[in-house]
């Protein structure tokens, strides 16, 4: 009935150059996306670490079916935020600079 | 668990797609309330004495600050953070939404056209006012008023699914935070208030509309917006969870309703996606469309007035880089100037703060509302404000 359609992307109005050279925006938005299709493999491991404890078998609709409970939900959360918070390093590390002290953080 | 309640036309996110925006969700939170916090610092050290020097005094306003404050590494880097995760959740959303299409057009079109609740109403010969055909309001691709296909819903199940994710589910499960929130104003500041009829002007995928009508469930209520695909959204999703709403294609500043048809008119937080001169004609035709004595509701961030330049600047970040050209103007507006050139009684003016989105949902239970803050701005956590007038009583 319907055939194939795509969004018009990207949003229709000013995108803001943010670095002095454009190609760092690019880079900047390829990082994240890297970051995020890192997560993304991540939460699909531990979906089939899961499935595999479980039932000791796999299938692909096994690991589209599954859905975390709220400890499970809970704990990628976690390990989500250690992900961020090491991609973010060094960037945690240029706030603490400007606000002129050290948090003694550890395990960045 | 940060999760949005299934209705029919929710697209549902695969695997690979849910961890993509599970992680862009969180992201966005520790951007903004790790990371973006550092540019006070930025600010008071490098930039502020940097404008002194200049100009011998202190910035005056927030485009003196802001002048400056994009030239700051800092600012830049987390500027383009924020940006950048707001495009990639839209796109990821899309993707979902796209691979599912065919199917849920086919849904919106079989509730449509079975036994519903209220009704839909499409208008062929609409033209979409330019403030929202040439921009697409926070990055969303394709906007308010995107129309791809026969029947599309696109722009609805968008920011149905897309909002939930970058508010942080701060509208709550069902999305419908805001008209909830609104309700509870009315019942604790105006209590004598029990209106019959009521419209919401800017409705988009529902989400208010729907919630307000829980606070009034005996009243008829009829919602208007620019965009096709947003009501065939709506209307398929209101039918969904069983509420009886009249969907119109229409524009605020020149409804069809015949005059004093309605009790209360609501704009739930959808001014700053008008131009300035729109945000004029909605207050006249709202003032039109009032029964005497009727009321008119707006619901936005406090206006900028009173804030230093200093947050002014923050609070201003999505007029410069999440596509919302009006943010700034219509938060520098003086609503009871407006009110008072709409027609409004100028003696029952009133604004102030009541009831938050965050207060509204914690009565279900069901949400997560950790986050205080929503792009540049705050938004949740705290009260929410508020402005109320009334129409003269001839």
């Amino acid at each position: 009935m319907t055939e194939k359609i795509s969004t018009p992307r990207p949003a229709k109005g000013k995108r803001p150059q943010y670095f002095n050279d454009p190609n760092m925006d690019q880079m900047h938005a390829m990082i994240i996306a890297l970051a995020t299709e890192v997560s993304v493999l991540t939460d699909r491991f531990d979906t089939i670490e899961r499935v595999l404890d479980q039932k000791g078998t796999l299938t692909r609709a096994d690991i589209e079916n599954w859905e975390p409970n709220e400890d499970e939900w809970t704990e990628r959360r976690g390990n989500r935020e250690a992900l961020i918070r090491r991609l973010f390093r060094s960037v945690r590390e240029a706030r603490t600079a400007l606000e002129g002290h050290t948090t003694g953080e550890k395990n960045a | 668990m940060l999760k949005q309640d299934q209705h029919a036309v929710l697209p549902k996110s695969s695997v690979n797609e849910q961890a993509r925006q599970d992680f862009l969700n969180q992201l966005g939170k520790h951007v903004l309330n790790e990371i973006t916090p550092g540019n006070i610092a930025a600010y008071q050290q490098r930039v502020l004495p940097k404008i002194k020097a200049a100009k011998g005094r202190d910035p005056e306003n927030r485009h003196e600050i802001r002048k400056e404050m994009v030239r700051d590494p800092y600012y830049q880097m987390t500027s383009s953070f924020q940006r950048t995760v707001q495009e990639m959740m839209w796109n990821s959303v899309d993707d979902t939404i796209q691979r599912q299409l065919p199917a849920l057009i086919a849904t919106a079109k079989s509730i449509r056209e079975g036994e519903t609740l209220g009704s839909l109403h499409i208008d062929p010969d609409f033209v979409v006012p330019a403030y929202v055909a040439e921009n697409d309001h926070h990055c969303m691709p394709g906007g308010y008023s995107g129309d791809l296909i026969d029947d599309d819903i696109t722009a609805g199940a968008l920011y149905d699914k897309g909002a939930f994710i970058y508010t942080q589910g701060l509208f709550g499960p069902r999305m419908d935070g805001i008209g909830k929130a609104t309700a509870l104003m009315i019942a604790a500041t105006f209590p004598e208030l029990k209106p019959k009829k009521m419209l919401e002007i800017g409705c988009t995928a529902g989400g208010s509309t729907t919630g307000l009508k829980m606070g009034f469930p005996d009243s008829e209520i009829h919602a208007i917006d620019v965009g096709p695909a947003v009501l065939r959204y709506a209307h398929a999703r209101a039918e969904s969870l069983g509420v009886a709403i009249h969907f119109h294609q229409m524009n605020g500043e020149a409804m069809t309703f015949e005059d004093n048809t309605f009790d209360l008119v609501n704009c739930p937080a959808s001014l700053h996606e008008m131009s300035r001169s729109a945000v004029y004609n909605v207050f006249k035709e709202a003032c039109r469309v009032l029964k005497p004595g009727g009321v008119f509701l707006l619901s936005e961030l406090p206006p900028y007035e009173g804030d230093d330049p200093w947050t002014q600047f923050v609070r201003d970040w999505d007029t410069y880089n999440n596509n919302e050209p009006f943010w700034g103007a219509v938060h520098d507006m003086n609503f009871e100037e407006v009110a008072a050139k709409a027609g409004f009684d100028q003696k029952s003016y009133w604004q102030g703060t009541g009831p938050g989105i965050a207060e509204a949902n914690a009565l279900t239970g069901a949400v997560e509302v950790q986050n205080k803050k929503f792009m540049g701005s705050t938004r949740g956590g705290g009260k929410a404000w508020y402005a109320h007038m009334t129409k003269p009583v001839a």
